[in-house]
């Protein structure tokens, strides 16, 4: 395969774009169709076989700009006029007539007849002896520099500048001079194009390792620096959760005959049964209430709580969010219309003042959608269990667990905590059907999709 | 044959002059549509194509089957559709008839024969009738397969179709086979052009992207728009399409519910030619906007607009 394709892939695939093995086929076969003659043909082309989606198309167009960027030594005065040709089909320098017998290396004559496609060509295979496409960190740039010169010649570039400021010919001088100058240039373009390459390959490693990281961070110690890209993996999360169960299934019984529609539906052929129907379960959507606590002592981890119910209701429609610090109140409101980073410090700023009261929590609960409950319901509480050494009516949380298809309990907390100090967690859980510590995105993502999955 | 063939490779022989062909059948189109075209011929793939209604993308099938002179094959696609519909259906009154006609001849077959182990040897001897080619009544999909010299397949707005329509064609999309549980497997007489075009009310799944090619189609530039309103509405003079486009272009960058395509340029062109228009004023605009914009909201969003506008797109002209 083609050693530049191969890059461009790996680069693409960092940024995001998922590209299975027969696309990347397809693009070898459709880059031997229409070459690298005509950038904007070879930039469609390839964007037909790779992107696949508006969002993908957005960041091909952009690692295409970057990686396909040939402005290196285009700074260069340009003596001798290049021929213009294509990058490929370069043919190797020709020697010109008023070349200077003096300059013998090959890097210091391409510097001094400013031929910046030889330049240009010179450096990427220099790149690639150096394997600069490893570069994962800023502190590799001095070292990839150094090699990436070393293999363009620069060591007899620097002896042919000593021979020339020593040598008796009178032009020696001024020559070396000269020379001096466009190394300096050179200089200056490689450390570019490695920080250029440095941009391009290290995004990916970087953040596979900064993600894998923040999806096991306790969310009470996160920071507030993390909140930004937490809330984009929170998103994706979401989004697949969505892809997962966004579809009703409809499950036939096969062989069930469900008669009353079997009648109905034929009675327009006299009654003669030609088309039977058969019964069959529908699965639904579960109808999710949930309860949030924005109490000082767990913020942290409601901040995050909101973010993923802020997504979860793009993924299901029927979800009513509550939070509560010592009043109860719904806020789905603030969540419908306002972007995530609107509406979760407006609904901490409203509901967050005061100390923790479950029970008031559950009285107001109670007392606003007690009746919307029905076999359909799921009920997520998101809290502490730390009362305050009030009392938290589990009376209360009793009725709902009988009434609600499920009650979930989430704890931020680790279970080792739970029956110390005024954690009321011991009496609370007889009274939910699932209670489970929930410390890190990877906790919130499987417990929701396992709500989703068992809500049939 | 295979001097079809011969010309139809000449006709992709290059990006450009696909993309010049396609112009002369009056469909205007820049590199990145024609090539496409032009990989989905030499990759033998199917192409999505998606952008905002109106913007030819229905028109691009059409014309590359007016290209390469084949027959164009349209499966519009709707919810509920399902493989009856698309692929094939059994021809239920020839069946029947069929066991009527085997119910009267049983008895000559069977003749002789004795116990029912022999007769049911006898049976087993005949080649099953019932469910072969001969009932099957082809549909869209399998015709598209069955033809001889290949044609141009459009599968029309596969999003509003069902999730399972979607992977059912999977196999279809990649391998250009279907299979009939009766009888097996068909195959492509030879490899249809596929075109798939969709709207964006329903995100396909990744299945189905990783096996086209994707093309998004926005609106066109003026320059283009101006070739397109010229190669399709010859008849309006050249001050009049300038300022038709110019107006239209700046009519697209208003916060408007549905934005007017190009299908909504052309009629409006139509129009003005009817009315005998030379030129743009207020007066028309205001009598015939509802050609363009086609929500209540959305007119009166414009209209405070409109005498800008108008201004400009004559200025510029």
């Amino acid at each position: 395969m083609d050693r530049t394709l191969a890059q461009f892939i790996k680069i693409l695939r960092g940024s995001d774009v998922r590209i299975s093995i027969p696309e990347a086929l397809d693009a070898v076969r459709a880059l031997h169709l229409v070459g690298y003659r005509d950038r904007q043909i070879l930039k469609a082309s390839l964007g037909q076989v790779l992107a696949k989606t508006a969002r993908e198309k957005a960041v091909y167009a952009e690692c295409f700009e970057r990686f396909f960027s040939f402005d290196s030594f285009s700074g260069l005065k340009k003596e001798t006029d290049s021929p213009e040709e294509s990058e490929k089909t370069y043919p190797p320098i020709p020697p010109s007539e008023n070349q200077n017998p003096l300059i013998q290396s090959i890097l210091g004559r391409m510097l001094l007849e400013g031929d910046h496609q030889g330049l240009a060509v010179s450096m990427a295979e220099a790149a690639r002896s150096a394997g600069v496409s490893e570069i994962v960190l800023f502190t590799q740039t001095a070292l990839f520099t150094r090699r990436i010169l070393e293999y363009m010649g620069w060591i007899e570039l620097e002896e042919e500048i000593t021979n020339l400021e020593f040598s008796d010919a009178p032009e020696g001088k001024t020559l070396a001079a000269k020379l001096e100058e466009e190394r300096d240039y050179l200089l200056e373009e490689v450390r570019a194009f490695v920080d250029q390459q440095l941009e391009l390959y290290s995004v990916e490693p970087t953040r596979r390792i900064r993600e894998k990281s923040l999806r096991r961070i306790d969310l009470s110690r996160a920071e507030h620096r993390d909140f930004q890209q937490m809330q984009l993996l929170v998103g994706k999360m979401a989004r697949r959760l969505t892809a997962l169960h966004s579809r009703r299934r409809k499950i036939h019984n096969r062989g069930k005959l469900d008669v009353r529609r079997t009648l109905r539906e034929n009675l327009a052929y006299q009654g003669l049964l030609l088309k039977p129907r058969w019964k069959m379960k529908k699965r639904e959507r579960p109808r999710i209430f949930a309860v949030c606590d924005v109490s000082g002592s767990v913020q942290t981890a409601a901040r995050f709580l909101l973010m993923f119910l802020y997504s979860l209701n793009e993924i299901l429609p029927k979800v009513r969010s509550f939070a509560f610090s010592s009043r109860l109140e719904e806020v789905t409101d603030y969540f419908e219309g306002a972007p995530v980073e609107e509406a979760i410090p407006r609904i901490l700023s409203a509901c967050g003042s005061g100390s923790t009261d479950y029970g008031q929590a559950f009285v107001d609960f109670r007392r606003l959608c007690y009746d919307r409950l029905d076999h359909r319901s799921t009920v997520i509480i998101l809290g502490d269990g730390r009362s305050n050494y009030g009392n938290p009516r589990v009376e209360i949380l009793r009725q709902i667990f009988e009434r609600a298809r499920q009650v979930i309990w989430l704890n931020p907390e680790p279970r080792a905590l739970w029956s110390y100090g005024d954690s009321e967690m011991n009496r609370i859980a007889p009274h939910c059907h699932r209670v489970e510590a929930c410390s890190t995105l990877v906790h919130l993502e499987r417990i929701i999709g396992d709500i989703l999955r068992t809500a049939a | 044959m295979t001097e079809l063939c011969r010309e139809i490779s000449d006709k992709f022989s290059s990006i450009e002059a696909t993309r010049q062909g396609m112009e002369d059948l009056g469909y205007i189109c820049d590199k990145t549509i024609a090539s496409a075209a032009y990989l989905s011929h030499h990759l033998g793939k199917p192409v999505l194509v998606e952008g905002p209604p109106g913007v030819g993308k229905t028109e691009l099938a059409k014309t590359a089957a007016e290209y390469l002179g084949r027959p164009l094959i349209r499966l519009q696609c709707y919810e509920g559709l399902d493989e009856s519909r698309s692929l094939y259906e059994w021809k239920y009154g020839k069946q029947l008839l069929y066991t009527q006609v085997l119910k009267e001849k049983i008895n000559d077959l069977l003749e002789g024969a004795r116990g029912l182990d022999e007769s049911m040897k006898r049976l087993n001897n005949f080649e099953d009738l019932f469910f072969s080619e001969q009932f099957l009544e082809p549909r869209p999909l399998l015709q598209a397969l069955k033809h001889k010299e290949g044609v141009v397949l459009l599968i029309d707005e596969i999003d509003k179709s069902d999730q399972e329509f979607e992977a059912f064609l999977l196999e279809m999309l990649s391998d250009y086979q279907v299979s009939i549980p009766e009888i097996g497997t068909i195959r492509a007489e030879s490899t249809p052009m596929v075109f798939l075009t969709s709207n964006n009310t329903r995100e396909l799944g990744d299945a189905m992207r990783r096996r086209c090619l994707h093309l998004h189609i926005p609106y066109p530039d003026e320059k283009q728009e101006r070739q397109i309103v010229q190669s399709r509405v010859p008849e309006v003079p050249e001050k009049l399409r300038r300022q038709l486009v110019s107006f239209l272009q700046q009519l697209r960058t208003l916060d408007l519910k549905k934005i007017p395509a190009i299908s909504e340029t052309i009629d409006w062109a139509r129009t003005l030619v009817l009315l005998h228009t030379e030129s743009l004023d207020i007066e028309v605009v205001r009598n015939t906007l509802n050609v363009v914009l086609k929500f209540r909201e959305d007119i009166e969003t414009a209209a405070p607009q409109l005498s800008r506008i108008t201004a400009r797109a004559v200025i510029e002209s």
